[in-house]
């Protein structure tokens, strides 16, 4: 155990889908090469297959007696590549209207985002909804437990779980291990890579860039035992923040308001007040039973603050105050005083 | 085993796996086993390779010659596939890999890679590294490092259904560390080890060779050519 | 621990997508303190985490915003953090701090896009050098020249051009993509100047809000997005601000926390009807049924406000039974005072004058009611003697409004729109109990025909209970801090004479310009140039592609219009052979419906064609002389004043132009100079504009320059100090403030046109109208009030003068499906949509989104391409298969470049967008046929389609 952990809750009826910690975390951290197919962040459409794809079935984690659970290596093409395209050829290349703008190197079946905006259910009742995803920098993490050689490391003073790149063979039982899959392989250098939490910024008093770009206001961080602090509230006191699959048997340090959808149809096209759109068993899936109880707080505390404008949970999601998201993680990045590295 | 000694033969030619010298080489064919799943140092590991899922490759030809100056081991292994890691396929298999490991104390287990106070060193060599050797030292499982210092030599050829791989270094060691010291006309414990990329095999998943002397092989390092 | 050298090496090699090659060794650098910029402590390469930290690290920090960028969320302020001279990432500064404590701040606002800006701007699609068209038009066949030369072929061209046709022997298209600031001013000074004519186009795109202007004498009522939280009803109908307000949108998810009720009204579940309580979907094209069913639910139930829609509506007005034109003093008074309208007084049982028309006597003008006012709602057997003697019965418009509506009780409307009654009901009655509520109309709503109608059914459910102009509530689109200083820092040749402190001047200035445009207008009718001029005619006429119910064909109705000279800004026969044209701001192929015909008429017919972009595109790869410019970051910019965020946004020069590149103002400033000097070495002085007006070509730059006296920075210094909104913001003070400043006021233009307020308080949220809601200043609108009912003869004839429900035409011939569309969450129209990172995380290629039912019954599996197509065409796109799409609708996201589709053809190719015959009526009251204020709109909402298999 860390000494200290530091947390995420991410706030699901907040997310807008819009990919601005994907791409906040893209242009910080995974542009070099072989890490282009890498997306530290994802957002996912759920129910859906995900990324990589169909990664909820690939194994990974504990067992409930807290044995490993096999895993199998997610595939590269399960990501998604790093499509190219052929943008010289399309206006340049003399084409006319014949110009195209096409992917190169043949036709994917899949990327990080393939499944956007499906969802399941059948009109008027569909569903979906959007669910971010970062390393869950776990209390117990499978992927510092598989690594044979010791080359993942939980930081004593945060929790947070980095890669020991100089120490890292590539072995990859990491990214069997994680049943999240949130582990990754440079094959270029042939280490395993993944969320750091933005542990320079942390160092340096600012907030993770996927949590601070984060124009949705979603996402709350923190030391997870700061009382004063909103991730404590939100997960310890008012128990509507919960972590994603808890059975994989991690004890994940990111942790999620569950989303409330509209109201759904009856057969006859009246709503249907009976039943969530969200069906509660895949809802329970995702986030253990615990959830019908968060739901029922939140629609609870809503009604409350919609009657007499009280709730300290209501306050705290609404987040008046943006800098009071994250738990002390709120200097602004400019008046860091960097290190620069030069020649 | 014995180290021939070809005197007058370069390194470059030492290093060449097809080379008529190596024709000329007696070679011995050692019995390789997996390493035991249960030694495996994470349950991850051991769960995803229980016993009997260890070991693809079961023998592995070895010649050694030395030059008076560097000593080289030439492997050669029956594989249907090259494995060389090489980028841009879906690449979800391990490069193939092979060592040479030596006992730095008489008594090392070489089951456990060493022990606290007892190191094992090995020249490793890796198909997408090919060309570069690495030396390191392990006192116990997951604990290998890499050993500067010293420059091994390592070079595969992939032909007709296997690997020839030529591993080499001076005789004499130059670091410091807990790596191989080998002269002319004495003796070291010495093991091989084969990983057998398109089988998952990376890290202590491994094929070894279990020899007489505590585990080990001896190798005698020839005096005369 | 200690890597091996070369191991070192490769950690560290290429950073920033191939641009900044930081191919260092760790082991050769020290860590430096930047703030301090002296070496601290010599430390080495440690170990794996100085990766890292030395990843997060800069030369320097810069100020910036996406000015070039036509998103109508408004700013973001944005740090650019510069490495090497290259921006290599952008995250926001996040400066907005909390004005009042009963609403969230507007931290940290920025979206995906602006996250990849800066690799936007360094994209293979960004031009480097000037190119020269070296093959067909089209074709794609290019060289690169100098500046020199491609300049100089231009001022050759254009002195020709303007010394033998004039002004009218060249024109400018243009798009929204503009930066507000220097570089917009210096396209309408250069190009007024010289009396070459600029396309308008709000209305050309779609976005133009006739209905609103129609109803309120606005087309652009809002707030900001801060007041969406103090909503106890929100109801987003047509839009989608969870994908395209990204910036605001948490105000809605969190007005939901504190208590509102969300509601959602499209077709589809879109990523905003997830976000709501209550997702209602009509059958596309019956939102008008819809709303009218709930004003009818609402006044039969009596849940309307009626102190409110007696002073602040003209339903009280009195209307003749003859002519079904409102009762005007004119009709019965000798000399009577025109526009000047009557309601009927209960108590006093006579008729009373309003005194908000806009005929009342002007300083008496006011909504508000004397004590022994009593409006009756609805009079009975009320008539009058008109002048000639004869009598004639009136009824109030509630009362005429009453009849209308019968066809719209909940049942019918159910059949319309495919909403369950009890559902309609339900949203009507929640809709007027509410303490406040808002309609959200989002963009999509005028890109139907029929979509005036929508606007006027929707702003009546907002006036019935009372919530224009309400904190909180009301009918609202988006709306801007105009800056005067801008409009006059472009219209006005000797704007550096202008004082800050002298308010009078400034204002006789902006009466003087507003003159001169409507004398001689620098803008006209982009729609109608498509329609006059792009081969487009007999579509966009096609009677079958329009309201069935018509009397007349629509061409008759555009004949009559332009006999009675109704439409100012048309581009008449004298613009129908440009010999040279420009483009800027914008992709016309891309943004106009059929957009491609442009290359088989004005593109195929001009002698040269100029595109200032930033980048290739379709309407770039079918000019001739390409001048690439300056994007963002390279150039000292201001953001279009989008009101959601009430804060100025500045986006300063950071690092230097890409490639050859250069500012909007500088490629112009160096154009007029070579004009001037080309026209004197020519011996041409005086050459006329395409309206007539004389001016002397030698004096060109002088005149851009206003005598050398304006460049970008001080235009930007005239913006702030001539714009009330802006007083006492200066250019150093934005810069010690990463670039933003809360308004401090409205401006002149922004009163008038601006949410229409003088209530603007810099800690509180901006509400619309609150001049009227409060001050009782009357509407902009004919009656002064909020005008449901119109009586221009088109609107008569064509049974429109209140709102109604009209089916959705046929538009692209009889066909089973609706190809519906939107802004997308992933471009701002078609920037962005060629990025390669945003790409990854969609398909990479276009998709139509369909439902599963219709997929299958026509072969077409998830990712297969599908044909798109009807009478006009095809298009060659992916599907994407899913259950939030409503069965009958095909849905695509808009921006899409035509060169992404396989096939090259988009799917704005196959919309006919037909006319909608109301938007011809002008000179009555306030429906005056303008530019960007009421005119002739594209649409293509109302496209209908049938999709098949595509076999390659």
């Amino acid at each position: 155990m860390s000494k200290r952990q530091l947390a995420m809750v991410m706030d699901l009826n907040k997310c807008l889908g819009c990919h601005t910690c994907t791409v906040a975390c893209k242009q910080l951290w995974t542009r070099d090469e072989g890490m282009e197919y890498m997306w530290w962040n994802t957002v996912n459409t759920m129910p859906g297959r995900g990324a990589p794809r169909d990664w909820e079935q690939m194994g990974g984690g504990f067992t409930p007696d807290g044995q490993a659970r096999p895993g199998r290596l997610p595939k590269r093409a399960e990501f998604g590549e790093a499509w190219k395209f052929d943008h010289e050829g399309s206006y340049y290349g003399g084409q006319g209207d014949d110009s195209h703008l096409k992917i190169k190197d043949g036709s994917p079946d899949w990327g990080p985002n393939w499944d956007e905006d499906e969802g399941a259910g059948e009109y008027p009742n569909s569903f979906h909804f959007y669910l971010p995803r970062i390393c869950n920098h776990c209390t117990h993490p499978a992927c510092v437990e598989a690594c044979p050689r010791g080359a993942v490391e939980k930081r004593e003073e945060d929790g947070i779980v980095t890669v020991n790149e100089d120490r890292c063979r590539g072995y990859r039982f990491c990214q069997s291990a994680c049943p999240y899959k949130k582990m990754y392989f440079n094959h270029q250098k042939k280490v395993a890579q993944k969320c750091i939490f933005c542990f320079p910024r942390i160092e340096q008093g600012v907030a993770p860039a996927c949590a601070r770009q984060c124009p949705g206001r979603v996402r709350f961080v923190g030391y997870r035992d700061d009382e004063a602090a909103p991730i404590y509230k939100l997960v310890d006191k008012w128990q509507v923040a919960l972590p994603l699959h808890p059975e994989y048997g991690t004890e994940p340090n990111v942790f999620y308001v569950p989303p409330v959808l509209p109201a759904s149809y009856g057969p006859d096209g009246d709503i249907d007040e009976s039943k969530p759109r969200i069906p509660d068993e895949y809802l329970v899936s995702l986030f253990g039973p615990k959830v019908l109880d968060a739901l029922a707080t939140i629609k609870a505390e809503r009604e409350k603050k919609r009657a007499t404008g009280e709730s300290e949970l209501m306050d705290l999601l609404i987040a008046y105050e943006w800098k009071n998201m994250f738990g002390g993680f709120d200097r602004s990045p400019e008046t860091v005083s960097v290190i620069r590295w030069r020649k | 085993m014995k180290a021939g000694y070809v005197p007058g033969v370069p390194l470059q030619g030492l290093l060449d796996a097809q080379a008529d010298i190596w024709r000329q080489a007696s070679s011995q064919v050692i019995e390789l086993m997996g390493a035991p799943s249960g030694l495996q140092p994470t349950s991850a590991v051991r769960a995803q390779f229980p016993d009997g899922a260890i070991g693809a490759v079961k023998q592995v030809s070895v010649a050694v010659l030395h030059n008076g100056g560097e000593l080289a081991f030439r492997l050669a292994w029956r594989d249907a596939t090259a494995d060389t890691g090489a980028d841009g396929q879906d690449d979800v298999g391990f490069p193939d890999a092979a060592a040479v490991l030596f006992a730095t104390r008489s008594n090392a287990p070489l089951m456990t890679m060493g022990a606290p106070g007892l190191p094992v060193s090995a020249w490793y060599w890796r198909a997408d590294e090919n060309g570069r050797g690495r030396q390191v030292t392990a006192e116990g499982l997951g604990t290998t490092q890499t050993v500067h210092g010293d420059q091994v030599h390592a070079r595969g050829v992939y032909a007709d259904g296997g690997w020839a791989v030529v591993i080499a270094r001076s005789l004499r060691a130059q670091s410091a560390g807990a790596v191989a010291q080998l002269e002319m006309g004495a003796a070291a414990s010495f093991s091989v080890a084969v990983w057998e990329g398109s089988h998952g095999e990376r890290a202590g998943v491994k094929s070894f060779a279990l020899g007489p002397l505590g585990g080990w092989h001896e190798l005698v390092v020839d005096r005369k050519a | 621990m200690k890597l091996p050298h070369t191991n070192r090496r490769d950690f560290l090699c290429g950073a920033a997508a191939g641009a900044v090659a930081l191919t260092l060794d760790l082991s050769l650098l020290r860590p430096v303190l930047a703030a301090e910029g002296v070496a601290k402590a010599a430390r080495s390469y440690q170990d794996y985490r100085d990766v890292y930290r030395e990843k997060w690290s800069w030369d320097e920090i810069g100020i910036g915003t996406h000015t070039c960028t036509n998103c109508a969320s408004g700013g973001c302020a944005w740090s650019l953090y510069v490495k090497e001279g290259i921006v290599w990432r952008e995250e926001q500064s996040a400066p907005y701090t909390q004005t009042n404590s009963s609403v969230p701040d507007y931290s940290p606002r920025g979206c995906q896009k602006g996250a990849s800006a800066s690799a936007l701007y360094r994209s293979a699609s960004r031009l480097r050098y000037p190119l020269k068209r070296v093959g067909a038009r089209g074709e794609n066949r290019w060289k690169r020249i100098s500046w020199d030369e491609a300049l100089d072929e231009i001022a050759r061209e254009l002195v020709t051009t303007l010394s033998t046709r004039g002004g009218a022997g060249a024109y400018v298209e243009n798009g929204n993509n503009a930066d507000f600031g220097p570089s917009w001013i210096a396209m309408v000074r250069f190009f007024t100047q010289l009396g070459i004519p600029i396309t308008e186009n709000f209305a050309s795109v779609g976005d133009l809000m006739t209905g609103a202007t129609a109803t309120l004498g606005n087309p652009v009522p809002g707030g900001s997005s801060d007041d969406w939280f103090r909503t106890d009803y929100f109801v987003n109908w047509f839009g989608n601000p969870i994908s395209t307000r990204i910036p605001d949108a948490h105000f809605i998810t969190e007005a939901r926390y504190r208590g509102a009720k969300i509601v959602s009204i499209t077709p589809d579940f879109s990523p905003s009807a997830i976000h709501a309580d209550l997702w209602i979907s009509p059958r596309p094209g019956t939102d008008a049924a819809l709303a009218l069913a709930a004003c009818k639910v609402i006044i039969d139930e009596k849940l309307y406000d009626e102190p409110y829609v007696l002073e602040q509506t003209d339903l009280p007005l009195l209307v003749r039974s003859d002519t079904r034109q409102f009762l005007r003093e004119t009709d019965v008074v000798e000399g009577g005072r025109p526009e000047c309208f009557a309601w009927w007084d209960e108590k006093k049982k006579q008729i009373v004058w309003s005194a908000s028309s806009a005929g009342y006597d002007q300083d008496k003008r006011t909504l508000r009611l004397q004590p022994d006012d009593h409006p009756a709602l609805e009079p009975q057997g009320v008539t009058v003697t008109l002048l000639s003697g004869k009598k004639v019965s009136l009824r109030s418009g509630f009362s005429i409004l009453r009849d209308k509506l019968a066809a719209y009780d909940a049942q019918s409307a159910a059949k319309i729109t495919g909403v369950h009654a009890n559902v309609i009901r339900r949203f009507a009655r929640e809709f007027a109990q509410a303490k406040s509520a808002i309609i959200y109309c989002g963009a999509a709503c005028p890109k139907i025909l029929h979509g005036d109608l929508v606007q006027r059914a929707q702003i009546l459910m907002a006036a019935l209970t009372g919530n224009n102009g309400r904190p909180g509530g009301g009918w609202q689109e988006m709306t801007f801090f105009e800056l005067d200083g801008k409009i006059l820092s472009a219209f006005v040749e000797n704007v550096c004479d202008l004082k800050p402190d002298d308010p009078a001047g400034i204002w006789a200035a902006l009466i003087q310009m507003g003159r001169e445009q409507h004398e001689s207008p620098t803008y006209f009718s982009g729609s109608m140039m498509r329609l006059e001029h792009a081969g487009t005619r007999s579509e966009r006429l096609n009677p079958a592609y329009n309201d069935p119910t018509l009397p007349r064909t629509p061409e008759q109705f555009l004949k009559e219009a332009l006999a009675r000279g109704d439409i100012n800004n048309y581009p008449g026969p004298e613009l129908s052979k440009p010999e040279i044209i420009f483009n800027m701001f914008g992709n016309p192929f891309r943004h106009s419906r059929m957009g491609h015909r442009l290359a088989e008429t004005r593109f195929k017919d001009a002698r040269l064609i100029v595109d200032l972009t930033l980048r290739m595109d379709d309407t770039a790869r079918h000019s001739d002389i390409l001048l690439p410019t300056a994007g963002p970051y390279e150039k000292l910019g201001v953001k279009y004043s989008v009101a959601y965020p009430p804060y100025f946004h500045l986006g300063d020069k950071v690092v230097e132009p890409l490639g050859e590149s250069k500012s909007d103002w500088d490629i112009l400033a160096l154009l007029a100079h070579r004009v001037a000097e080309e026209a004197k070495r020519r011996g041409v002085s005086t050459v006329t504009g395409y309206r007539g007006r004389p001016y002397d070509l030698t004096r060109t730059y002088e005149r851009f320059t206003d005598k050398g006296r304006l460049n970008p920075e001080k235009a930007v210094e005239l913006i702030l100090e001539l714009s009330p909104a802006t007083k006492g913001i200066t250019l150093e003070a934005l810069r010690a403030n990463k670039g933003v400043a809360r308004y401090t006021g409205v401006s002149q233009l922004g009163k008038m046109w601006c949410g229409t307020t003088e209530d603007y308080k810099v800690d509180e949220p901006l509400v619309a109208f609150m001049d009227m809601s409060v001050r009782k200043r009357p509407w902009p609108t004919s009656t002064g009030r909020q005008q449901f009912y119109l009586d221009h003869s088109i609107f008569l004839e064509v049974g429109e003068e209140l709102p109604v429900h009209k089916e959705p035409p046929m538009a692209g011939g009889h066909y089973p499906l609706t190809l519906t569309c939107g802004h997308t969450r992933w471009s701002i129209h078609s920037a962005w949509r060629d990025l390669d990172v945003l790409l990854h995380l969609q398909r990479g290629e276009p998709v139509i989104f369909v439902n599963p039912d219709d997929a299958r019954t026509r072969g077409v599996a998830d990712h297969d391409y599908a044909v798109v197509h009807n009478d006009l065409g095809q298009f060659i796109v992916r599907a994407k298969v899913t259950p939030g799409i409503r069965p009958g609708q095909v849905h695509i996201y808009h921006g899409w470049l035509s060169t992404q589709f396989v096939g090259g053809r988009d799917n704005d190719s196959i919309c006919p967008s037909p006319i909608k015959v109301t938007q011809l009526a002008g000179r009555h009251g306030h429906i005056n046929n303008d530019v960007g204020w009421y005119e002739v709109a594209q649409n293509d909402r109302d496209t209908k389609v049938d999709f098949r298999k595509h076999v390659a």
